[in-house]
């Protein structure tokens, strides 16, 4: 069988049916035989779109990593953005990339890049196959490895005098494949300690005031029963990190939304007085506390991590524990309820305190500002709209904090976000991997015109395999996030932030094919958002006010502390960062 | 903090691949820690080749740079040892 046929027949077998991508020489050989398969090649117009698209779609499917083909060298390196986004937000997607033949390896080839080499810290593994009886190998380590522990990205390299050789097929087991292949990689998780979870389990009855922090883990484990039922128990909130607003049920009595630099008051209010915080799932980022020692102090930390390397990084814990959160919060709560007989009744008092807080602070914040539509406002319409189970992608930028403010997530898995690189130009690309993992569900891009330019060649995508899905623009004209930065942090320079001669978003999208709106009032946004509920491919132009800050913030560095949350502009005044 | 000198031995699986791949991921891991790096040593041992480190830091960021090491997929085994003083200051004040 030829090399090509071993790698599609390989793919077929562990489910790996959709890719996106696109070819060059180094892959043609490939592409000749994907006829002969199930295997559904999407073209993308950029190899990064290709690979956040990937991203998406493991993020959705969870057990299905996304695959990206590229060719050598350029093409690779496309996938560079896409590989460092899965990788900081733990997705599961597998590169496959062409690369020059065996013989020139290493004699600047044409189109040589060494891919493996620039991805190596920004991927979870990468195999550059270096003998064509191991192709069957490397696939199924490559899926095994991205979807098992922490999901991330794997890259195969593989050189394109390979496709044609003859070789026998041959399938490792399990077994085999972990023995020979893989040694040094446990698939299981480890199991968290029962000593561990008695010690966080005294402390959190102890607590008067304990606060849940859930992160993405919590998705990536199906964690979310679990976390409810232990908030249950101990009537107490629970906030999220960015990441894992797609893993709370934001309709949950007990839920506060998510905490951070743009989180919601009542969240970074909880969250930041609590005298317990059980951390599931998350790594502590900086954007979600603001600073690590001032956080850390008063309270204690019980930290629950399927990666060890992440408990202690950034917040010393006083108990860590390391595991499937699933699985450890499972225990967590059986100790509490049983060995520890615990169960409280009425909600623990923070709640109300932080309720009364956000309260006040939202007063503040939907103050009528600026002109036209109402970020707020439209969101609210959107999520009217939008069916429950929809998906919602977003770019980076003031719109995806709109976004996370007030586009509430109701099923898990539904929000997919560039949390820890922080992507412009996620959020198309992704939208589209989202409706190719779940054809039946509404998919809307919430983006901003920087972001949005940056990978809106792909609407081309959109209309070639009619993978509808709708985009709404925050039009501002500006790179408004950092509008925002200039305008509060750095003396009110504007430097390289006004986004002049932007398209016509209605035209750019006609000239693809795909229906365009422009919508003047509430009543016609909402008309617009109901096509893209009802499964339309269409572009939404809204034209906002750039200068709608997009607040609360907290000034970067600073605890998240509720003197430290910024409601009005000109209490930013003075602020050094 | 004392600043004290470790040695982490750790094995690479080398059978695929000859373990070069594995060892430039290590490399990448050690790059990024608070640590700072002395020297290195690679031995060949047939299936795997056996790395010797020395690095000098916080106890826990040596601990931290471990835990990654141990996360390099070729990565088989890793261990922490403490040098004696002596040999440590030595090594600091080279
Ligand atoms: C690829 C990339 N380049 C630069 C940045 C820095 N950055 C963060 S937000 C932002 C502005 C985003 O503008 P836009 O997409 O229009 O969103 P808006 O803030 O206007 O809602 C920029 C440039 C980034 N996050 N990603």
């Amino acid at each position: 069988m030829h090399v090509a046929d071993v790698l599609l027949e390989s793919m077929e077998r562990e489910g790996l049916l959709t890719v996106f991508g696109i070819p060059g020489s180094a892959n043609l050989g490939l592409y000749e035989k994907i006829p002969d398969h199930k295997v559904n090649v999407i073209l993308m117009r950029h190899e990064q779109g290709a690979a956040h698209a990937a991203d998406a779609f493991g993020r959705v499917k969870r057990n299905v990593p996304g695959v990206a083909f590229a060719t050598s060298g350029p093409g690779a390196t496309n996938l560079v953005t896409g590989l460092a986004n899965a990788y900081m937000d733990s997705a599961p997607m597998i590169a496959i990339t062409g690369q020059v033949p065996m013989a020139v390896m290493g004699r600047d080839a044409f189109q040589e890049t060494d891919v493996v080499g620039v991805t190596m810290p920004i991927t979870k593994h990468s195999f550059l196959v270096r003998d064509p009886e191991h192709i069957t190998w490397a696939i199924r380590a490559a899926k095994v490895i991205s979807i098992t522990n922490r999901p991330g990205p794997v890259l195969v390299d593989i050189p394109r005098d390979f496709w044609k050789v003859d070789v026998d097929f041959y399938w490792p087991s399990d077994e085999e494949l972990l023995r020979e292949w893989i040694p040094g990689y446990d698939p299981n998780p480890p199991k968290p300690s029962p000593d561990l979870i008695m010690k966080a389990a005294k402390i959190v009855v102890q607590a008067e005031n304990p606060v849940i922090l859930a992160g993405g883990g919590v998705w990536w484990s199906g964690a979310t029963p679990e976390v409810l039922k232990l908030a249950e128990v101990l009537m107490a909130p629970i906030v999220t990190t960015l990441m894992g607003k797609n893993a709370i049920p934001a309709d949950h009595p007990l839920y506060l939304g998510h905490a951070g630099m743009h989180g919601r008051p009542e969240a970074n209010y909880a969250l930041y007085n609590a005298d317990v915080v059980i951390a599931i799932g998350t790594r502590f980022s900086d954007r979600t506390v603001g600073n690590f020692e001032e956080f850390k102090k008063g309270k204690k930390i019980i930290h629950i991590d399927i990666d060890k390397s992440e408990v202690g990084k950034n917040i010393e814990p006083d108990v860590g524990i390391v595991g499937d959160a699933r699985e450890a919060v499972k225990m967590l709560r059986e100790y509490i309820v049983d060995a520890l007989n615990f169960k409280r009744d009425m909600e623990i008092p923070l709640i109300k305190k932080a309720k009364e807080f956000g309260e006040q602070a939202w007063e503040v914040l939907l103050r009528e500002r600026g002109r036209g539509m109402k970020p707020w406002k439209v969101l609210k319409i959107v999520r009217e709209e939008m069916p429950r189970d929809s998906i919602v992608t977003t770019g980076v930028g003031g719109h995806q904090m709109w976004a996370a403010l007030h586009y509430p997530v109701y099923k898990p898995g539904t929000y997919l976000t560039s949390g820890g690189l922080g992507t412009m130009g996620y959020g198309f690309p992704a939208a589209i991997g989202a409706k190719a993992a779940a054809p039946d569900k509404p998919v809307l891009d919430i983006d901003g015109d920087g972001s949005f330019l940056m990978t809106s060649q792909n609407l081309a995508t959109v209309k070639q395999y009619n993978l509808n899905v709708g985009v709404l623009i925050f039009d501002n004209g500006s790179l408004q996030l950092i509008r925002q930065w200039q305008d509060l942090f750095f003396g009110h320079r504007r430097v390289g932030e006004n986004l002049a001669y932007l398209p016509d978003f209605v035209k750019l999208a006609n000239s693809f094919g795909i229906e365009g709106v422009r919508p003047e009032s509430y009543d016609e946004m909402r008309k617009a958002i109901r096509r893209v509920a009802q499964g339309e491919a269409l572009v939404i132009d809204y034209i906002v006010d750039p200068d709608i800050m997009v607040l609360p913030m907290i000034a970067p560095g600073k605890v998240i502390a509720p003197e430290n949350i910024i409601l009005t502009p000109e209490q930013a005044a003075g602020i050094v960062v | 903090m004392e600043q004290e000198t470790y040695v982490i031995k750790f094995s690479i699986y080398a059978a695929v691949d000859g373990g070069l791949d594995g060892l430039a991921r290590a490399i990448h891991v050690v790059r990024k820690a608070p640590v700072q790096f002395h020297d290195m040593a690679v031995i060949d041992s047939g299936k795997t080749k056996e790395i010797t480190l020395r690095v000098s830091g916080k106890k826990k960021d040596i601990d931290w740079l471990a835990k990654k090491l141990e996360k390099v997929v070729e990565v088989l085994e890793v261990k922490v040892q403490a040098m004696p003083t002596e040999v440590s200051l030595m090594i600091l004040h080279q």
